[in-house]
């Protein structure tokens, strides 16, 4: 019987986005208002990520043990950060990857009420298919 | 229900407008936002009086030729509602953004409170906003008419509009980022009353480069009165003398006349209101995009990519320093001048 292929996962877009920077980066979750900091070792995956890979591929690619990569790609997953990719079609490869491999995402939802003020649930229209207005909260 | 296409739905809106516009009433406007040649088209008596003092207008020079070309109406106004959406019920998201329409070249967005529509089409340089009726505008609308659709268009041409505040010495300048309520309003206006340039008090906007550079998009400040006490109300006393006044209890300043078109970028500054002014203290750039980029993101719906890759380079680039701005007014302009003195020396 052939072996399961490995699971692979990609950033959810376009509801996440992110930048880089100093080689750490920050994610912001456009849809739960929740944004998250990622250190270098976090970032590196992350990188790794877009191309959509599975976490055995990132971890062989950065030379680094399964388990740590398996664990934080999963809690990628938790928060909804990343989404199944199918098959595995990385390529990209870190020339220098971080010496510290264990990734750390922090996570700050201090701003999601701002986000979850205003959500969308049921919609009516008028005669000209646009939405009946509803009257301002507050 | 037949769902229109979407791929014309942004040129269909605008010819709604052109025929609104040709019934008036009508204005029609001329900007030169960060030197890009825009021309807005109000139609609606209630929608001009409205948005057109937000207006920063400039006529275009001899060569100019429009770039982007911007048309606002409402139904209750000009009699003309908006084509069928091309979009479905369930397309509506949080924020006022709607499915498939978050990324260049269409961008839209529509208030549900506000029964307002923005729409782009970044590729043909045109943005259109439809209200039901400019008399139920959002009240933030005024001080910045047809953000969202100046700031989609603009962003072809190299120029972001972000929530920030810009002030300097005329050449030079600081950008001032935080959430509201930070203290970037009464920083701004502290500058003015103190005699140095403004650029904007809420919205600017910024050109790439090499220093990036600061440029006014609307020609209206905002100044809770208790702001205007403690700064003392001379010169913006008499600007406040029959200023509108904002959903906030804040006043309306016209400032179209003493707006400085251009400034150099040399440092960030996170403003925090404080018991009193201290002086800029150096903080981590990377620090800054984590604790402003949502609350800068959440002021304008769609292309938040490119609004969150402006804020990097700008905090990657430029020197960040945080400021406790107190009562003490009169302290904020003498540290953000001797800010700005050092870093443009520096550079």
């Amino acid at each position: 019987m052939d072996e399961p292929v490995p699971l692979a996962f990609r950033p959810r877009r376009p509801d996440v986005i992110d930048e880089a920077f100093d080689g750490e980066a920050v994610l912001v979750h456009m849809s739960t208002g929740c944004y998250y900091s990622l250190n270098a070792a976090g970032t590196a995956i992350w990188a790794l990520l877009q191309d959509g890979r599975s976490p055995g591929s990132i971890a062989a690619s950065l030379g680094w043990d399964p388990p740590p990569v398996e664990d934080f790609v999963e809690r990628l997953r938790a928060e909804d950060l990343v989404t199944e990719a199918g098959a595995d079609a990385g390529t990209t490869v870190i020339d220098a990857p971080p010496a510290v491999s264990e990734p750390v995402l922090q996570r700050f939802s201090d701003m999601q009420d701002l986000l979850m003020l205003d959500p969308i649930h049921d919609i009516d229209l008028d005669g000209d298919g646009w939405p009946v207005t509803r009257a301002p909260a507050g | 229900m037949t769902v229109a296409r979407s791929e014309d739905f942004v040129a269909r809106l605008a010819d709604v407008a052109r025929a609104a516009v040709a019934d008036g009433p009508a204005r029609t406007l001329t900007l030169r936002p960060a030197g890009v040649p825009v021309r807005v088209h109000l139609a609606g008596a209630e929608l001009i009086d409205r948005l057109a003092p937000g207006m920063l207008e400039e006529s275009f020079e001899s060569d100019d030729r429009p770039a982007i070309e911007l048309l606002a109406f409402d139904r209750a106004g000009t009699g003309r509602s908006a084509p069928r959406p091309p979009w479905t019920p369930g397309d509506y998201l949080q924020r006022e953004e709607i499915a498939g329409w978050t990324r260049p070249p269409r961008l839209a967005s529509y208030s549900t409170d506000y029964a307002t529509l923005s729409v782009a089409d970044t590729d043909a340089g045109l943005g259109v906003q439809w209200l039901r009726d400019a008399s139920a505008m959002a009240p933030w609308e005024g001080g910045a008419p047809l953000r969202s659709i100046l700031r989609w268009t603009l962003e072809r041409h190299g120029v972001h509009l972000i929530h920030a505040a810009a002030v300097g010495n005329g050449t030079d300048g600081v950008l001032l980022l935080g959430s509201g309520g930070a203290g970037k309003s009464t920083t701004a206006l502290a500058c003015l009353q103190a005699g140095m340039a403004l650029v904007a008090d809420d919205y600017t906007l910024i050109r790439a480069g090499s220093p990036p550079t600061a440029h006014p998009a609307f020609a209206i400040a905002k100044a809770a009165p208790a702001s205007l006490e403690l700064l003392g109300g001379r010169g913006l006393g008499a600007r406040a003398a029959g200023a509108r006044v904002d959903w906030r209890g804040k006043l309306r300043l016209p400032i179209a006349d003493v707006v400085c078109e251009a400034l150099a970028l040399r440092a960030v500054v996170l403003p925090r209101v404080a018991e009193r002014t201290g002086v800029p203290v150096s903080f981590s750039g990377r620090e800054a995009l984590r604790t402003i980029a949502v609350s800068t993101l959440l002021q304008l719906p769609g292309d938040s990519a490119a609004t969150l890759a402006v804020l990097r380079e700008l905090l990657a680039t430029l020197p960040v320093y945080t400021l406790e701005v107190g009562p003490d007014v009169a302290a904020i302009p003498e540290a953000i001048s001797a800010l700005i003195e050092a870093q443009a020396q520096a550079a």
